[in-house]
């Protein structure tokens, strides 16, 4: 891997941010992470991401809406949903809406590999 | 009156007989004069004497005077009635013996009398000795000589007091009579037969719209009658001129062209041509008769009022015997009013049980006057059931305060009442929904809570392991994520500890309850839930559970939670096996027990110390606190909460507790806390 695909994390929860990019490198990716929507949406960062995992639960602008909007502007990006209120329900919704995968926190490291696989591999 | 005449004629014929008795006299002593004309002056006076003593002895008032007009002798009658001597009377015209009102005109027909030598004639009062005056007839005769000169005056005075005043009196009625007549407002008409007027009076022109009696007079009554009542009026007034009395109501137009209604009374009067005519007394009754239709219009609107207004309307007498009822109170209690009528009549419609209190407060309003007010059963013909009414009664007062009558209604509120009974029973069944359920929206939270830090703990261990198994091992890296893996577990322990205390931290607020019907409550709850998981739910609830002393919102949480987790385990069982039972008894020790048995998943040797504690779960998507919680919440109440796996498939949970929990028990909550 030449160049090392960049995952983007938005996440308002500290420790999701603090442990997963520690994660997501030690797998090979390039990480950045964002506290809101509206940050990843303002970072230059849109266009470079190569698979987005995305809280469900944001505070402002929610991880769906964030997807509706790369959407709406033709830019979207593989995503994989994490949510730690865990609902089936709302875990078939969002597949329906195109996200890659929906893992409800906690989840385990080799789950959000597989997921992460899936995603690229969609390309 | 007539006998005042007898008296007074008898009288005149006294007064006649004796002066002609005088005058008999005076003619004999003219004669005894003429014979004895040269008899000599002292033998004539002797003779005057005489003649005096003669007048003496008359019964009646007399007096003679000189032929100038000066009295020189009174009888004593007349001494008596005035109660003066001869000299004060010689002075009568200077005196109040005559009544000041008379005596001017009394001087000028006396002067001129004597002056002329003529008879006189007056009336006038004279004083009597006890100061009242009384009419008298004064009559004054002059004795004259042979040749003509006037001797002397002789004066008779009759006492008619009592006739004047009879004539005042009778004058002074028919006066009144006229004024009477002339100022009545009501209309005094006379109508001749062929119904000319011949006399009314100023408020029959009135009544006729006539400016004055004059215009009245002479015209035909008949065409003052409207056309259509003039037959009619034309045969009443020839039935009373036949000598009939008589009453009629009639229509007039008067002479303004507005109709009257007026009312006669009428009787024959004889006229001084002796034909007979109608004398009739007319008044207006119009405004009576308006009035009257008036009321009449009111009285059938109150009527249409009472019978149409949906509401049961009823009256009594001040003893409190029902006298009337409206047709929807007979309609709805099936009865005819003489049924209803009459004292303690109504208690046939009442239901049995509410008679007693009813009829004490009742009796206590009529004795009080105080209003009435009860809810009570009554029999409604209808369905032939007893529904709930509202029933009011308040008293009409006289002026004093006293009774007069009760008015009262009934209102059906057998509908209203049930729909109340059945909101609050909504709302306590809403509100226990939300106190119970409270744990699931709790859990919920809570699961976001711990979910985050949880999070964290799995990622930043499994970047621990792979960083440690990686080659060469990233120790560095490694023991950062450890640290972190610690304080995300620290988060995640600091939320369950927030958790615990929210159960276990307050006061436990008991109520007697019953375990059964608490139980039956959380299955009312659930059993959408239930059969939307196709879950078939049996229970066996024992007959025999005494009441316990719990907190009943927390015991049902934990019997919810117990019925969920039942529930979710049997997910993977086949439709139509999702079998349930929940049973309750009494247990050893005073306690009782519930026990929620499942056919699901059950429960393996390994997990059954872990069960009970915060967050180990077999689910999928819980948390493992719900039956931490409960678990807390059951050794609150000094109990015990256990779970067992069955002989066959699924497992069964259960806690015993006793029937009051013990105070050690919540002392041991409170150290547990601290």
């Amino acid at each position: 891997m030449v160049q090392r695909s960049l995952v983007s994390v938005v996440d308002d929860d500290q420790s999701v941010r603090e442990s997963l990019p520690d994660l997501l490198r030690h797998f090979g990716f390039a990480v950045q992470a964002f506290s809101s929507a509206e940050a990843f949406l303002a970072s230059e960062f849109v266009s470079l991401t190569r698979c987005l995992i995305l809280d469900v639960g944001l505070v402002g602008m929610s991880g769906p809406d964030l997807q509706r909007e790369l959407i709406r502007r033709r830019q979207a990006i593989p995503t994989v949903f994490i949510t730690a209120h865990g609902d089936t329900s709302v875990r078939s919704r969002l597949l329906a809406l195109g996200a890659t995968e929906c893992l409800f926190k906690p989840f385990s490291d080799d789950a959000l590999l597989d997921a992460l696989t899936k995603a690229l591999g969609t390309r | 009156m007539s006998e005042q005449m007898r008296i007074d004629e008898q009288l005149d014929q006294l007064v006649a007989e004796r002066t002609s008795e005088l005058a008999a006299a005076n003619d004999a002593l003219r004669k005894e004069l003429a014979a004895e004309r040269q008899r000599a002056e002292a033998a004539q006076r002797i003779n005057e004497g005489g003649a005096q003593l003669i007048l003496a002895s008359i019964p009646g008032l007399v007096a003679s005077l000189t032929p100038t007009g000066d009295v020189d002798f009174v009888n004593d009658p007349l001494i008596e009635y005035c109660g003066r001597t001869l000299e004060e009377l010689q002075h009568w015209g200077t005196g109040d013996t005559v009544h000041p009102d008379d005596l001017p005109r009394v001087l000028q027909i006396f002067t001129q009398g004597i002056a002329s030598g003529e008879p006189y004639d007056f009336e006038a009062r004279l004083r009597r000795f006890d100061d009242a005056y009384r009419w008298f007839q004064v009559r004054g005769l002059p004795l004259r000589d042979v040749g003509g000169a006037i001797l002397r005056w002789y004066t008779l005075l009759t006492d008619i007091d009592e006739r004047r005043r009879a004539e005042d009196a009778l004058g002074h009625s028919e006066a009144s009579l006229r004024a009477i007549v002339e100022t009545t407002p009501e209309c005094v008409h006379v109508i001749a037969r062929d119904g000319t007027l011949l006399s009314v009076n100023a408020a029959g022109a009135e009544m006729a719209g006539a400016p004055s009696v004059d215009l009245m007079l002479g015209r035909n009554f008949y065409d003052f009658v409207t056309p259509e009542d003039r037959e009619r009026y034309r045969a009443f007034n020839e039935s009373i001129c036949a000598g009939q009395k008589g009453f009629l109501e009639f229509d007039i137009v008067r002479m303004d062209g507005a109709r009257r209604h007026l009312e006669t009374r009428a009787a024959p009067l004889r006229t001084d041509d002796g034909t007979v005519a109608q004398l009739g007394i007319a008044r207006d009754i119009t405004a009576r008769k308006q009035a009257e239709a008036r009321l009449r219009e009111s009285e059938r609107r109150l009527r249409e009022l009472t019978e149409t207004i949906p509401v049961m309307l009823w009256s009594a007498t001040p003893d409190g015997a029902i006298d009337y009822c409206n047709g929807r109170f007979l309609e709805y209690t099936g009865l005819d009013a003489e049924q209803l009528m009459g004292r303690g009549a109504f208690t046939k419609v009442l239901h049995p049980d509410d008679l007693d209190r009813t009829v004490q407060a009742w009796l206590s309003c009529i004795r009080t006057g105080a209003a009435f007010q009860a809810e009570v059963r009554k029999f409604h013909a209808a369905d032939t059931a007893y529904r709930w009414c509202m029933v009011n009664a308040r008293p009409l007062l006289d002026e004093h305060g006293r009774i007069l009558k009760w008015y009262g209604t009934v209102v059906d509120m057998h509908d209203w009442r049930q729909a109340q009974e059945e909101l609050r029973h909504t709302q306590e069944k809403l509100a226990y929904m939300m106190r119970v359920t409270t744990m699931g929206e709790l859990t919920a939270s809570i699961a976001h809570e711990v979910n985050q830090p949880l999070s964290g703990i799995m990622t930043n261990a499994g970047t621990c392991l792979r960083m440690l198994a990686a080659d060469p091992p990233d120790v560095a890296g490694a023991c950062e994520t450890a640290r972190r893996t610690i304080r995300d577990a620290h988060r995640a322990s600091d939320v369950i500890a927030r958790l615990r205390a929210l159960f276990t931290g307050k006061e436990l607020t008991t109520e007697s309850m019953d375990l059964n019907d608490a139980t039956r409550e959380v299955i009312a709850l659930s059993i959408s839930d239930l059969q939307r998981h196709r879950v078939m739910l049996r229970t066996e609830l024992a007959d025999d559970l005494p009441l316990i002393t719990a907190n009943r919102v927390q015991l049902q949480q934990v019997i919810l939670n117990l019925l969920r987790n039942a529930s979710d385990a049997m997910a993977g069982v086949d439709d139509g096996r999702r079998q349930l039972l929940i049973r309750t008894a009494r247990d050893d020790g005073d306690r009782v027990r519930l026990t929620v048995q499942d056919v699901g998943v059950g429960l393996e040797a390994h997990v059954m110390d872990k069960l009970f504690q915060a967050f180990y779960t077999t689910k999928s998507s819980g948390m493992g606190i719900g039956l931490s919680v409960s678990r807390s919440i059951i050794e609150k109440h000094g109990g015990r909460l256990w779970a067992e796996p069955n002989d066959g498939p699924g497992a069964t949970f259960a806690f015993s507790i006793p029937r009051v929990p013990e105070r050690t028990a919540d002392a041991a909550g409170a150290v547990r806390n601290s």
